[in-house]
């Protein structure tokens, strides 16, 4: 780069003033406050760009006249020229032409930074920049320092940056202390991480297990569900025996009933016993109309004869009785006829004589014959009644005789009374003629003959009496006094009573045979046993359907353990308190393990909602992104710090042997071969003398120390020279210096000064040479 | 025949790398996997599929959160009661140490052993389909489980793998590791992938494929996550993407110039219209010195939480600052030498002596011993190297 020529328009003391430079080293010679270092300021400015802030330590350079501030710059870059030009110093108008094209870039800053190199303002002032200042400040450096700042000469920019790696460090390690006991930041993150973690643990540690739990609920449930069998089974047998309990008597009583119905035997056969039944009513029935009588056969045929005869007697008697009518008849006929009172008696023979005869007849004897009769009749009466026993009857009898018997002896009185009076010719004649008197004689004697006969009859009958009396008593088991008819009822209804007696007694003896039979058949002897037999068949009839009720009872159940148990009776109500006893622990146990089961639901169920682990989880994510984020930070300005020292010392290590050896040479030439080489240990940089004797940097002299620094210096910008088209500004940095190396020194400004490489070298000493640019002040 | 392919769901899973959480995005992040599972068996149930595949890592590990456990029965009983039968393997994450320890699981659910086995079942259009699987019962399978899986069957209309595992080289991989050929030569129908979170297709045709997780759990698992919905057509069974997660992972770049005092307020207008809820990496592009170094310090980001409403439906928690010049070199020195050094300072070694070794949690070292967080951490570096020299810039004495 060759900076031909600056334009300035208003900087500092300079105002509208046109500086041309030359190729190579340009020396720019003035007295103090001639604009030296307002020139120098102007270059670097119009490279870099005005101060933007204002600062005490900052010299803006405003033109003191107040005018302008800014002006133009034309350099050549590979033979291109280019009019730089910046005009005010805060919002700046920088314009950057291709002279030849005059072409104007868009971006000025971006076009120059192309053509310079890569140099900001830092490291330009570091590189190519320095003054009496910078020399002297490696005096004031310590030497260890020294060292490390020579270092920073030979990598331009490294101060700076090994000053950031610095500060990044120390922010870094005041986050994270590498003690165990360290609080800071990092160590503080950590340190909560791993609580949190530790929380985290714990959380889970305190929930309990999944699976546990699922296989705790599982458990509890089968156990739940065994309990629950069980206490079925329990139930089951409780209620099985409680069945038991109650039919055992049923059971009991069932075989009882049993056994007493199998002891009796063949059972009744009930239509044979109603047919007995039957038959025996039917005897009962024929009882009931059964005709009985006492009468004997011998009785009914005496009795049969004996009313013959009392027919004939009755019979007799009653012929007597009209004969006797009859001729009581012919006698009222006579009597009314003749009109008489009484039958005149027949006429006796004298009378029969005298009117033709009269017969007379007694009847004295009969008189007393009829009592006698009646008397002995009585006596019998009397006797046979005592001697039966009935002697009422036998004296009513006797009575009766008595009366009859005075009845019958009367008549005859008055047959006498009227025979005596026709004593004599009786009077009722007395009317009569003798024929008719004659003629009723035959009349009358006809009706004595009938009175006669009368009498005979009633003699009969009287004879007749005491067999009629006799047959009487005999029918008087009929009854007594009755007449024969009646009798002969009697009999005819004790005959056919006899005869039905007859027909029933058959029939009773056929059916009492058939009773018999059956009764046979039956077992039984008779109907009281019958009804014995029915009664107890009834009975066996109802413990029969008795038995069957409990039969269907008993139905399901188990029979021989019904047996058993009625053979073993067991101690029912203890062993029923025990089972309600197991019952009792079961349901408790049961219903712990359902509270716990719920529990364990309850549990499970919180899990599903519980979601603190998780939450807890990404408190510990939080954290670890925390302690990540930290930690990249710490970890970047560490890094950032250790990647710029290696890369500083990369630079260093590459470029340190050859700054050395350029630098070696530059140093040769300026100490006119006092000072020969330059080496390089770890850390430090010695000098070799000309008798080989090896310096440290603080061993030198100060103006030996200076060359170091200016021979360093510039052996660097020989080194970047390629890279970098950067003009040198060195700004009266050898006043210290003696003429001699003075001298040395410009020659080798010149030396190193090129068409490539432009030194702007600001002395306010006279300097000899054709390319010196006066600064005065009327300039 | 019509079936759903989804894994990873690490039910019961945090979500990673969120440090602080509003206690309204906590009960979100709780119930998130839950939701999408959920909203799988009811996408399972309206479209009523022949069966529901679950390749592997339902739970984040062998002894997952019982909530967890009781809600993925819950769902499956819901895809019972559909008469929907689920195949489970189960991956890296919840193998199987004890199979009796395992939840209570519905009848319709299937579980593959540790040896592969296949199963065989008729959808309800009468085709039969056979399915082959394993469950891990070790972190770590290193041996050939292809191997194992039988032949295409004959007399199966569709035969489906369902794998958890990585492409790998047996002896070297731990999870399961195969290589597709030996997929390719079962002649399967489809293979139902599992264990790798981000949904990858290894071969379209026939389809060998990871699902991805139903749920992004961390921010390495950006934009929409879900299960394929597998259908088929002709000869072929096709999967398509149903996203199901309720939350997304995303980066999102904004650029603006506003300053600190209303940065917040304009960032949240730009994501206030979102469908689902978002997380979201903010790669904000500024030059604001004073929002820059409220991103580095992490003050904006705090301004953000504290701005967090509970009717969001986006939470920034992580903010990066993007500066305009991204080609920016680094500075100093040549870049070289920053590279030539990189090896030798993003090492796990260096962290362990910067120290890492004083840290004994396992995720936090997990993370850091990561190559990816070295990664990270350099471009972290690089970023902070760049705000430095920025901030040099405009460094006021």
């Amino acid at each position: 780069m060759w900076i031909k020529k600056v334009h300035i328009v208003g900087f500092g003391q300079f105002n509208e003033q046109t500086f041309d430079f030359v190729q190579g080293l340009q020396i720019v010679q003035g007295l103090n406050e001639a604009g030296k270092t307002t020139l120098h300021q102007f270059l670097f400015d119009m490279l870099f760009g005005f101060p933007q802030a204002k600062g005490r330590k900052i010299n803006t350079y405003e033109p003191l006249n107040k005018g302008p501030y800014g002006g133009s710059m034309q350099f050549e870059v590979d033979g291109q020229l280019y009019e730089l030009e910046r005009l005010g110093r805060t919002q700046t108008a920088t314009t950057l032409t291709a002279v030849a094209t005059g072409q104007q870039f868009a971006d000025p800053e971006a076009m120059l930074t192309k053509l310079l190199g890569p140099v900001d303002r830092d490291l330009y002032l570091a590189i190519f920049s320095f003054d009496q200042a910078a020399l002297m400040n490696i005096f004031s450096l310590k030497p260890d320092d020294f060292a490390s700042y020579l270092r920073t000469l030979a990598t331009p920019g490294a101060q700076n940056w090994l000053e950031v790696a610095n500060r990044w460090e120390k922010t870094a390690t005041a986050k994270f202390g590498s003690t165990k006991t360290a609080h800071r930041e990092l160590n503080q993150a950590l340190a909560n991480l791993k609580t949190q973690r530790q929380q985290l643990q714990n959380k889970i540690r305190q929930q309990p297990s999944l699976d546990k739990l699922q296989a705790e609920a599982q458990h509890l449930s089968q156990r739940v569900t065994s309990l629950q069998q069980r206490q079925e089974q329990i139930q089951g047998q409780m209620s099985h025996q409680q069945a038991q309990v109650h039919l055992v008597p049923v059971y009991r009583r069932w075989q009882q009933i049993k056994q007493q119905v199998k002891a009796t035997g063949k059972s009744l056969d009930l239509t044979v016993a109603d047919k007995a039944d039957r038959v025996r009513q039917q005897l009962a029935a024929l009882d009931e109309v059964m005709v009985t009588t006492a009468v004997t056969k011998q009785q009914v045929e005496s009795a049969t004869v004996a009313l013959r005869q009392l027919e004939k007697l009755e019979k007799q008697q009653q012929t007597l009785a009209e004969q006797q009518v009859k001729s009581v008849q012919a006698q009222n006929e006579l009597l009314e006829k003749y009109h008489w009172t009484q039958i005149p008696p027949l006429l006796t023979e004298q009378q029969k004589a005298r009117l033709g005869g009269q017969r007379e007849t007694t009847q004295a004897n009969s008189d007393y014959r009829w009592l006698i009769v009646a008397a002995i009749i009585c006596v019998v009466v009397i006797i046979g009644a005592l001697l039966a026993g009935h002697w009422m009857i036998g004296m009513l009898l006797a009575v009766l005789v008595l009366v009859i018997s005075w009845w019958g002896s009367r008549r005859p009185e008055q047959t006498k009374t009227t025979l005596n009076g026709s004593q004599d010719l009786p009077a009722a004649y007395q009317q009569m003629s003798a024929n008719d008197i004659f003629a009723v004689q035959a009349d009358i004697q006809h009706i004595n003959d009938m009175m006669s006969s009368n009498n005979q009859i009633i003699h009969d009958q009287q004879a007749m009496m005491p067999e009629l009396v006799k047959v009487r008593a005999t029918l008087n088991w009929l009854g007594e006094g009755l007449t024969v008819d009646e009798y002969r009822k009697r009999l005819a209804d004790i005959h056919i009573k006899q005869e039905t007696m007859g027909q029933q007694q058959l029939q009773r003896a056929n059916l009492q045979q058939t009773l018999q039979d059956l009764y046979q058949e039956l077992g039984v002897k008779d109907a009281a046993m019958l009804r014995q037999r029915r009664d107890a068949q009834r009975h066996i009839n109802d413990l029969q359907r008795e038995a069957n009720v409990l039969e269907e009872q008993l139905k399901d159940a188990d029979l021989h353990e019904l047996a058993a148990q009625t053979v073993v009776k067991p101690d029912d109500q203890s062993e029923a308190d025990e089972q309600q006893h197991i019952l009792k622990r079961i349901q408790d146990e049961k219903n712990q393990l359902n509270q716990k089961l719920a529990e364990i639901n309850v549990q499970l169920q919180n899990l599903q909602t519980d979601n603190t682990i998780e939450h807890q989880q990404q408190v510990v994510a939080n954290q670890v992104a925390v302690v990540n984020q930290q930690l990249t930070q710490y970890f970047v300005d560490r890094l950032g710090s250790e990647w710029i020292r290696q890369a500083l010392n990369a630079a260093i290590a590459d470029r340190l042997p050859n700054l050395l050896t350029q630098a070696g040479v530059i140093l040769s030439q300026l100490t006119d071969n006092h000072y020969q080489t330059i080496q390089q240990t770890k850390t430090l940089l010695k000098v070799v003398r000309d008798d080989g004797k090896i310096l440290g940097v603080n061993q030198l002299s100060k103006g030996t120390a200076e060359q170091l620094y200016v021979a360093l210096r510039l052996a660097f910008v020989k080194t970047v020279a390629a890279a970098l088209q950067l003009p040198l500004l060195i700004d009266d940095a050898f006043v210290d210096f003696d003429n001699q190396r003075r001298q040395t020194m410009l020659n080798v400004l010149k030396d190193l000064a090129s068409s490539e490489q432009q030194i702007f070298y600001f002395t306010a000493q006279k300097t000899p040479g054709e390319q010196v640019l006066e600064l005065t002040h009327q300039q | 025949m019509k079936f759903i392919h989804a894994g990873d769901l690490h039910l019961g899973n945090p979500f990673g790398g969120l440090s602080v959480t509003p206690d309204w995005l906590t009960d979100k992040l709780q119930s998130a996997t839950e939701t999408a599972v959920h909203r799988l068996v009811d996408d399972a149930i309206t479209a009523a599929v022949d069966f529901v595949v679950l390749a592997g890592d339902l739970f984040d590990s062998t002894t997952p959160d019982a909530r967890a456990q009781l809600d993925l029965v819950k769902e499956l009983e819901r895809l019972a009661t559909a008469n929907i039968p689920v195949y489970i393997g189960f991956g890296n994450h919840d193998y199987v140490v004890d199979w009796q320890r395992l939840p209570t699981f519905p009848k319709n659910v299937t579980l593959f052993p540790e040896a592969v086995t296949t199963y065989d079942l008729q959808t309800q259009n009468h085709e039969t389909v056979a399915i082959s699987g394993f469950s891990y019962t070790q972190r770590h399978i290193t041996t050939d489980q292809v191997a194992q899986f039988p032949m295409k069957a004959n007399q199966a209309d569709w035969h489906i793998g369902v794998y958890h595992g990585a492409v790998g080289e047996v002896g070297s991989g731990n999870y399961a590791p195969f290589n597709l050929q030996a997929l390719q030569d079962k002649h399967y129908d489809y293979w139902a992938l599992g264990h790798i979170h981000v949904r990858e297709t290894l071969q379209a045709k026939p389809f060998i494929g990871y699902s991805g997780s139903i749920q992004g759990l961390d921010k390495t698992e950006t934009n929409a996550k879900g299960y394929y919905m597998v259908e088929s057509d002709g000869d072929e069974l096709v999967p398509t993407f149903t996203p199901v997660a309720p939350i997304t992972w995303v980066t999102a770049n904004l650029r603006t110039n506003r300053d600190l005092s209303t940065v917040v307020q304009y960032v949240r207008e730009q994501f206030a219209a979102k469908d689902e809820f978002e997380l979201i990496t903010l790669e904000l592009i500024t030059e604001d010195p004073n929002v820059l170094s409220a991103i580095v310090n992490q003050q904006l980001l705090a301004q953000f939480v504290a701005a967090a409403q509970p009717t969001d439906m986006f939470f920034i928690y992580d903010i990066q600052a993007q500066t305009q010049d991204q080609q920016m070199p680094l500075p100093a020195v040549d870049e070289t030498y920053w590279s030539e050094t990189v090896a030798d300072v993003f090492t796990r070694e260096q962290l362990q002596k910067l120290g890492l070794k004083q840290v004994t949690d396992v995720a936090v070292l997990d993370h850091f011993l990561n190559e990816q967080t070295l990664q990270e951490l350099h471009t972290a570096v690089q970023t902070q190297l760049h705000l430095a020299q920025m901030g040099d810039e405009y460094h006021v004495d």
